[in-house]
């Protein structure tokens, strides 16, 4: 059962998801062609149209990268929302499942979805600027790159790539998990469910923001404070601790953002 | 076997210091079509609700075949609720797959047959249908189920005679002899022909629980009768 829900759950988030990534590449790509990638050839090739056609290209190009950025994170909440708390949960509640699967099958349909914008989205901004030369560069010196940013060469990319995977995907989840909080939360004032949803979702934010900054801060206070003993690995551990605060931050709240929804739309649930 | 439905001490309150429901005690056996009828507000739609999971009880409890509302009273209960919960995208074929795909006693070729009866092709898109006919839609998922316990609230509320008597047919050549049919309606008259018992609600209480016939014969009245006299305003 839990695979049928999220297969239905897919169908509907792709709807739109899709179509809107399709467009981003497709545009991402096009930049590079038509514009970029004769730019870097021949950087006086730019006629006075020229120009103004690329601009609007580059804008074209920006409003499509909110457009997935906002545009997903909007169609995830929407479904959440029109699934389980407007009409159609009459029926999604009904179904021989429990509140448990119905839950897991969003969780996993919404950060699935949560991670392929985010890689699509950095893809599209590789499409459009990484050329040839760049690479070469970046291949000759990058150990020196590495050793300039403060980490030493024992670390490598190898681990810095992988502390941002986690990160990346814990914070898709922890991102989905906000909005469904938020959500569940916002339906419980039965006349003004969507605007409650939106005041759960900023307060809760700003409250996770707080809580990470003021933290952040005695840390890295502490952290400068140390800072002439530390040596050469300074911003290699400094790096190392903030991305472990970031990470525990992110699965605490996504563990008790998911134990709260659960426990209100077990309890709580109250379709109009 | 138990009772298909057991009402104990039910109450509901919204938190608002009313009680929707109160001390609500009931219980319903297999193979009659039961009429849930109270004016509104009554709680009516709450102790459906109720019975489908879709509210927890403030006190007191509900069982459906001796199990508490959850996934496997879910897998037995039919539920037409007064919302249309169709998805807007999806064609009448998408809808019959989904419930395919979840409801083991899902009966495809019934839904098909009736669907056609009604003439609603499979492969409408439900928003271009007007209300009234994804009403119909509805309620031939809701029937082409082989369900214990159905639950059809205001089933008839906004479609023509000529569809209502389709439906109230479809509802009586439909169910197998062992089910039960709570059905909530304001329109008595049209519906009182097909009922076997009537439960009158009012204040979130039961006034009446009583076979259509006892009401026939000792109060000499019909049940839309009886209706209006008790919840006379």
């Amino acid at each position: 059962m839990l695979g049928k829900l999220i297969k239905y759950d897919f169908k509907a988030l792709s709807r739109y998801l899709i179509l809107i990534h399709i467009m981003l590449l497709i545009t991402a790509a096009l930049g590079r062609f038509l514009f970029i990638g004769k730019l870097v050839d021949n950087p006086n090739s730019l006629s006075d149209s020229g120009a103004i056609i690329m601009t609007i290209a580059i804008m074209l190009y920006v409003i499509l990268f909110m457009t997935a950025v906002f545009g997903t994170l909007l169609v995830i909440a929407i479904h959440f929302y029109k699934n389980l708390y407007s009409d159609e949960g009459y029926l999604t509640h009904t179904l021989p499942v429990s509140r448990t699967q119905l839950l897991i099958s969003k969780t996993v349909s919404g950060s699935v979805w949560m991670m392929i914008d985010m890689i699509l989205v950095i893809l599209s901004v590789l499409v459009l600027v990484i050329y040839k030369p760049m690479i070469r560069e970046f291949a000759v010196h990058k150990d020196e790159a590495l050793r300039e940013m403060g980490f030493p060469d024992s670390v490598g990319y190898g681990k810095i790539i992988m502390a941002f995977i986690v990160l990346f995907v814990i914070s898709a989840i922890a991102n989905v998990m906000t909005i469904y909080v938020s959500i569940t939360i916002g339906q419980l004032f039965s006349n003004h469910r969507v605007l409650g949803s939106i005041v759960s979702y900023f307060g809760i934010s700003t409250i996770i923001s707080i809580i990470s900054s003021v933290i952040g801060a005695a840390y890295s206070v502490s952290a400068v404070m140390k800072a002439e003993t530390a040596g050469d690995a300074y911003v290699y551990q400094f790096f190392l601790k903030t991305m472990i605060f970031a990470i525990i931050l992110q699965v605490v709240t996504t563990v008790v953002f998911y134990i709260i929804t659960q426990l209100l739309m077990q309890k709580k649930l109250n379709l109009s | 076997m138990k009772p298909i439905l057991e009402c104990y001490g039910l109450s509901k309150s919204y938190g608002n210091g009313r009680w929707a429901l109160s001390n609500l005690n009931l219980s319903l056996e297999r193979g009659q079509i039961v009429g849930l009828l109270g004016p509104n507000g009554s709680g009516k739609t709450t102790l459906i609700k109720l019975i489908n999971d879709l509210l927890v009880p403030t006190e007191g409890s509900v069982q459906i075949d001796g199990i508490l509302p959850g996934v496997e009273t879910k897998k037995i209960v039919s539920y037409l609720p007064e919302r249309t919960y169709l998805t807007p995208s999806w064609k009448v074929r998408d809808l019959i797959m989904y419930f395919e795909d979840f409801y083991d006693n899902f009966r495809r070729d019934r839904a098909e047959e009736m669907l056609e009866a009604l003439g609603i092709g499979l492969h409408a898109r439900l928003r271009t249908l007007s209300k009234g006919t994804r009403e119909k839609v509805q309620l031939v998922m809701v029937m082409s189920r082989d369900a214990e316990l159905y639950i059809l609230d205001e089933p008839i509320g906004g479609v023509d005679p000529a569809a209502r008597d389709y439906i109230l047919n479809t509802i009586l050549t439909n169910y197998n002899e062992n089910a039960t049919i709570l059905l909530s309606t304001h329109l008595i008259s049209d519906i009182e022909n097909i009922l076997d018992r009537v439960i009158f609600l009012q204040n979130g209480q039961v006034v009446l629980n009583a076979s259509v016939d006892e009401v026939r014969m000792e109060q000499k009245k019909s049940v839309d009768m009886l209706f209006r006299e008790v919840f006379r305003c």
